[in-house]
């Protein structure tokens, strides 16, 4: 019985997890593709169905992690219409459908991705058919530190910019303090960027987010180097047949070269010993 | 002077180019963590050669690499590499520790002191057996 719990549990966590990376990759291919495109509309489509599926089957304990990612659309929908009818927020970062920040970058049409938040908040007024509230613009001294920096260091627009605009929103909403912004928005793009690459949009990680750049070098140096010793080698053979000499024997090839488990003692076993088990 | 074994030589001397050849012709950037490596890689023809009495130049070797990796790698550095991964002498016959003595002792000329840390290497390698 408890382990039927166990196993049922488990399967719940799983179809969660499949859902929130299933959110990410949408998101992510919607940093890229434009929002008027068909694309662009099926990503948003899609999107809003796995929001509104979430918000049906997720236990409620596991309501506020999602609402984070932007998952449980419909709470955030009436968090926003109070905010907005309540007052408008001063800061004004990452809520009310507004996105604070640089200005669209050149190239994205529609200021670039919107967040959930962003797509939900004038949606619901168009709805309802009520104007919009006028949110007031926010000053550049209104700004934190940190988005004025962004701005300034910004002089290029790329996916990451834009990534990293998308997930600033959803990390304000959640709170995070500054000093620990930075960490985790890279921890955060590390992790879509590892999406893009399952979704083959990238044809490799960048070599500074592979953990396996190093063995990757060396492999490739290793296949340069088998081919420079083989030509040699060749080379060598062909020259002595020319030379009119008998090849009594073929030449030696590096070990460390052609055979990458040469040098490796081997593990000591009895074969018998094994027999013995199997037969047991 | 002790006879080169198998002509060990010339396999040694196309190993170590053929390393090179692939550093030198590797578009990327090199990191020290790349040649160590390759220096790691390398342990198990650094023995063979010593066991085949082939003296080779260590100095010329990392000098050749550091080169290859457009000197982004100091050639000191991969010389104390290449000393790190030679055999211990305790496992060697007489030949083949002179052979050792020599290949150290042009290290021990360029940079003194790499002697005395190969001896501590192996003293704690010899305690902890």
């Amino acid at each position: 019985m408890v382990a039927k719990a166990i196993e049922h549990a488990r399967h719940e966590e799983r179809d969660d997890m499949q859902h929130i990376q299933m959110q990410q990759r949408l998101l992510a291919m919607r940093v890229i593709a434009p929002p008027k495109s068909r694309l662009g509309k099926l990503i948003n489509e899609r999107l809003a169905q796995l929001y509104d599926e979430l918000g049906e089957s997720i236990d409620p304990a596991k309501r506020g992690e999602l609402r984070v990612a932007g998952a449980n659309h419909d709470v955030l929908r009436e968090r926003d219409a109070l905010e907005v009818k309540l007052a408008p927020r001063a800061s004004g970062v990452g809520g009310q459908g507004s996105r604070v920040g640089p200005p669209p970058p050149p190239g994205v049409v529609g200021g670039g991705p919107a967040g959930p938040v962003a797509m939900s908040g004038g949606a619901q007024f168009e709805a309802s058919g009520k104007p919009a509230p006028r949110i007031p613009a926010i000053k550049p001294q209104q700004q934190a530190p940190k988005i004025r920096k962004l701005q300034l260091e910004q002089s290029q627009p790329s996916w990451v910019w834009l990534l990293s605009q998308l997930l600033q929103t959803d990390l304000d909403r959640l709170g995070v303090e500054p000093d620990e912004f930075n960490d985790i928005r890279i921890l955060l793009i590390k992790n879509e960027a590892t999406q893009f690459e399952k979704l083959q949009m990238l044809s490799r990680l960048p070599d500074s987010l592979s953990p396996d750049a190093v063995t990757k070098i060396f492999e490739d140096i290793r296949t340069m180097a088998a081919g420079y010793v083989a030509f040699v080698l060749v080379e060598r053979v062909k020259a002595q047949v020319q030379r009119g000499e008998e090849v009594k024997q073929l030449p030696v090839v590096p070990r460390s070269i052609s055979n990458p488990f040469f040098g490796i003692p081997l593990v000591d076993f009895d074969p018998e010993d094994i027999l013995r088990k199997i037969d047991q | 002077m002790i006879p080169v074994k198998d002509r060990y030589d010339e396999v040694f001397e196309i190993e170590i180019e053929g390393w090179l050849f692939g550093l030198a012709n590797y578009p990327g950037e090199i990191s020290s963590q790349v040649i160590h490596r390759i220096v790691r890689e390398l342990a198990t023809s650094f023995h063979l050669a010593i066991e085949h009495y082939v003296v080779f130049n260590i100095l010329q070797i990392a000098n050749k690499f550091s080169e290859s990796a457009r000197f982004l790698i100091h050639e000191q550095e991969i010389a104390m590499a290449i000393v790190a991964q030679l055999p211990n002498p305790a496992t060697l016959d007489d030949d083949q520790q002179l052979v050792l003595g020599m290949v150290i002792d042009q290290v021990e000329q360029a940079y003194p002191g790499s002697l005395a840390s190969f001896y501590n290497r192996w003293k704690i390698g010899r305690q902890a057996a």
